[in-house]
């Protein structure tokens, strides 16, 4: 992350410092036409470019050029971003009639082909600095206004501007204080590439020579160039400057396009993130065990600029043997979610991981990136989080079940939709035949869920990696779930939650994590009956069928993410001094807990 | 009955424009009473949500009559509209999204105030994240720096801004862990008792629907049972 930032900064900065320089020459330089030479010079000390056939001096040529060529570039990217983005903002803000206008039009001017339009409105206007840049934004908004209409159309339905407008917030105030800040990556990024497009646009037309006789640009030199045989009479220094300057800055504000709008696609999961680098946050334990899953010592950071490297999943051991349940609860945010992302390689960009995790005794580290993700499925089936866009909505449910089968198992198209059948009603989907065929749109949640415990299920992997899997669906279908996979008697279950009924249906282990790391490890019977941890206690107390029991309320400063002491010192409410030294995870009464207090 | 709705109406297309449209709400009615927790379950996609945005003001529903103290919200002018908007306020379940991404808890929480044509001082903003059990020092940070739990209380801070009437809760603790679950719905609880203000929560967790609530209505095939 950091790199590629660096990157996208330097390149915005010389992009920038480029067109500053370019624009400084200009106005430095003579502006009038230089004084007359002997016509074609080859480049020398006093004219380091040469001449051209009228005698000029080419590099005091390419520096007015280049004036007039950005001038343009420049001219007709902000006239086109600009007109593209209101009009862009008004159809996706304010819907229809204006919306269909406002994009009916926009997609009539899409259809006509650019360059025959521009070369009959460059020759039906005449010559002019002011007429090509008109002409060139005439056909660049467009684009600007598909893109940025995109996006406001989906953030008019997001919950921060649907709270604004419950708070008597008007259109002009949405659209200048939500609206707009949060297309502004996007529109910078689509300036940088208008800025090329333009600038090429405009070599294009002077080549041709519908460009100002006046004004001289890089591409009508070109056309000068090409006119008086430059070519044919081999003055390289007449026709290479021109050509370079345009390639270059064309190409260079790509780049910065190209670089702003990655920077606009948000937290993209790194295929491997600095993955298993031993260094960083803690040191690296090697401890090859018999059980099925074995981490050791496992740590999870994010370097970010703005926060501290405080690692969110903190030395982390945990075995789990063949056909053990483990459920992991715990507070939101203590890093539940990474742990099992961090098993499958699959943690965000800009994540640091460091210690051990041994599948079936296979080191994970020793794995490259693409042995990584050749055995990603079949090491461990993953359930993921939420049921409304784990599945993909434009394929049915067969193909994207029957996708692992090909995947792993090199089956054919209609071995795989067989195998995804067998799994489908293995997961018991009612009519698994007819639904085969079903779009996720007509599913309900649970049969999602299904579905993607079918996908998990399909490889038959030593491990399934569930995440919240009872989330978002009601009792009935939660407690259909739950048996499903409280049947999986051969399988290995290692699930995150937060429904804590789930978690004690599960009936194996339970881990609670809070603040990244494990507080308490018990048995589910003797967890629920009588947990330990006083952060356990209050879990377990807070349970709406428990009456909600509020042990201690929130602290000011809440929980204390640092490495030094107990997490929960700051609610706690038997904490004394000796917390703030980070207890240590002992066994006490048939449980492991961290505390240093006897919590009987 | 100062928020009743009658015989409201909604229905969504699920394609294009031509395709036929299903009635997600086919005759609703509610009624009100100032300081009431009224709960709203059902199963998923049953239009919980459709029902809390109609009732939240934020909706316009297809047919029916949302009204508030007698006023008819659809059919007043966009000036008594907007204020009655103000007193209906929504809580909602992704709390990260309803903040602005580019936006300081500083700017997001004066935001109310702004909007009312005030500009707030450090300690009102303060006065409002104590009462959520908050320290002023997030102020600074950006959403993405503070956790849901925190996140969901300063949005319960900045629509208790605007002193509100009606509070909608859609599921505003799914993504919470049960211990937070009960630390918000307990400061709920105690904010209402003291502005005597009514919420809706709607929820699929009977349990907790169950415990929180003094009325409870299922939303089953387009209408309240």
């Amino acid at each position: 992350m950091q790199p590629e930032k660096r990157i996208r900064q330097t390149t915005c900065v010389f992009a920038f410092l480029l067109t500053g320089t370019l624009l400084g020459c200009a106005f430095l330089s003579d502006m009038n036409p230089e004084p007359i030479y002997t016509p074609l010079m080859i480049p020398d000390y006093n004219h380091l470019l040469g001449t051209d056939n009228s005698g000029r001096d080419i590099l005091a040529l390419m520096i007015q050029s280049a004036w007039i060529s950005l001038s343009i570039g420049l001219g007709s990217a902000f006239l086109a971003v600009f007109t593209g983005a209101s009009v862009g903002c008004i159809a996706g803000y304010f819907r229809s009639p204006v919306d269909d206008l406002l994009m009916r039009l926009t997609d009539v001017v899409l259809l006509v082909p650019t360059l025959p339009l521009i070369i009959v409105l460059s020759a039906y206007l005449g010559p002019g600095v002011i007429h090509a840049a008109l002409v060139i934004a005439l056909t660049a908004w467009p684009a600007t206004a598909r893109v940025i209409y995109a996006h406001v159309l989906k953030l008019r339905e997001e919950p921060f501007v649907i709270n604004a407008k419950s708070m008597g917030a008007g259109s002009i105030y949405l659209m200048f204080r939500h609206i707009l800040p949060n297309c502004r990556e996007l529109l910078l990024a689509k300036a940088a590439l208008t800025i090329a497009g333009a600038m090429l646009a405009e070599a294009g037309i002077s080549f041709l020579g519908l460009g100002d006789p006046v004004h001289p640009t890089w591409g009508s030199m070109l056309h000068d160039a090409f006119v008086g045989a430059a070519l044919i009479n081999g003055c390289w220094w007449w026709i290479l400057p021109p050509v370079l300057c345009i390639s270059g800055s064309v190409g260079l504000f790509n780049v910065a396009g190209h670089f702003l709008s990655g920077a606009t696609a948000s937290t993209t999961p790194a295929d491997t993130p600095e993955t298993f680098s031993s260094a960083d946050c803690c040191n690296q334990a090697d401890t090859p065990v018999s059980s099925l899953l074995s981490i050791r010592n496992l740590c999870i950071c994010f370097s970010g600029s703005e926060v501290p490297a405080l690692p969110v999943v903190d030395k982390l051991d945990l075995d789990v043997s063949a056909g053990e349940k483990v459920a992991v609860i715990g507070a939101t945010g203590s890093g539940k979610s990474l742990l099992l992302l961090a098993l499958l390689g699959l943690l965000p960009a800009g994540a640091k991981v460091s210690g051990s995790i041994f599948i079936e005794g296979k080191n994970l580290s020793a794995y490259s990136a693409s042995a990584l993700r050749r055995h990603r499925g079949i090491f461990a089936g993953y359930v993921p989080q939420g049921l409304g866009n784990a599945l993909n909505p434009v394929l049915t449910v067969g193909f994207q079940v029957a996708e692992r089968n090909r995947v792993h198992r090199g089956f054919d198209r209609t071995g795989a939709l067989k195998a995804a059948l067998s799994s489908l009603s293995a997961v018991g989907l009612p009519n698994p035949d007819k639904r085969i065929s079903d779009y996720p749109h007509h599913l309900s949640g649970g049969m999602k869920q299904r579905v993607l415990l079918a996908e998990a299920l399909s490889v038959t992997p030593p491990l399934i990696l569930a995440d919240e899997p009872t989330k978002g669906l009601d009792h009935s279908a939660a407690a259909e779930i739950m048996e499903l996979i409280k049947g999986l008697n051969t399988e290995t279950v290692l699930a995150v939650t937060h429904d804590l009924i789930f978690a004690r249906a599960l009936g194996g282990r339970i881990l609670v994590m809070l603040a990244g790391v494990v507080v308490e490890e018990a048995p589910a019977d003797s967890f629920f009956r009588s947990p330990l941890h006083p952060y356990s206690r209050a879990l377990i107390a807070a349970q709406p069928s428990r009456g909600m029991k509020e042990i201690a309320g929130f602290h000011i400063s809440g929980i204390m993410r640092d490495v030094s002491g107990c997490p929960y010192r700051q609610e706690c409410l038997i904490a004394n001094r000796q917390c703030e030294i980070r207890p240590p995870l002992r066994f006490f009464q048939g449980h492991k807990i961290r505390c240093w207090h006897d919590v009987s | 009955m100062f928020l009743e709705i009658n015989q409201v109406v909604k229905s969504y297309r699920s394609g294009g424009r031509k395709s036929p449209s299903r009635k997600v709400l086919n005759g609703v009615d509610l009624a009100l009473e100032p300081g009431e927790i009224i709960g709203i379950t059902g199963d998923s996609g049953a239009g919980k949500t459709t029902l809390g945005l109609i009732l939240a003001g934020i909706m316009r529903p297809d047919s029916g009559r949302v009204s508030f103290a007698g006023t008819d919200l659809w059919a007043s002018n966009a000036t008594i509209r907007k204020s009655i908007s103000r007193r209906l306020q929504i809580v909602f379940q992704h709390p990260e999204s309803t903040f602005d991404p580019q936006w300081t808890i500083h700017q997001s929480l004066s935001e109310p105030f702004i909007l009312c044509g005030v500009m707030p001082d450090l300690s009102i903003l303060a006065d409002h994240l104590a009462e959520v059990e908050l320290n002023s020092e997030i102020l600074e940070r950006h959403p993405r720096q503070l956790s849901g739990g925190e996140l969901q209380r300063i949005a319960i801070a900045r629509i208790m801004a605007l002193n509100p009437k009606v509070v909608v809760l859609d599921e505003p603790t799914a993504m919470l862990d049960a211990l937070t679950q009960a630390r918000i719905l307990n400061l709920l609880e105690r904010i209402r008792q003291r502005t005597d203000a009514a919420y809706v929560l709607i929820s699929h967790d009977t349990d907790m629907v169950n415990r929180f609530c003094q009325r409870i209505h299922r939303l089953s095939d387009g209408r309240l049972e």
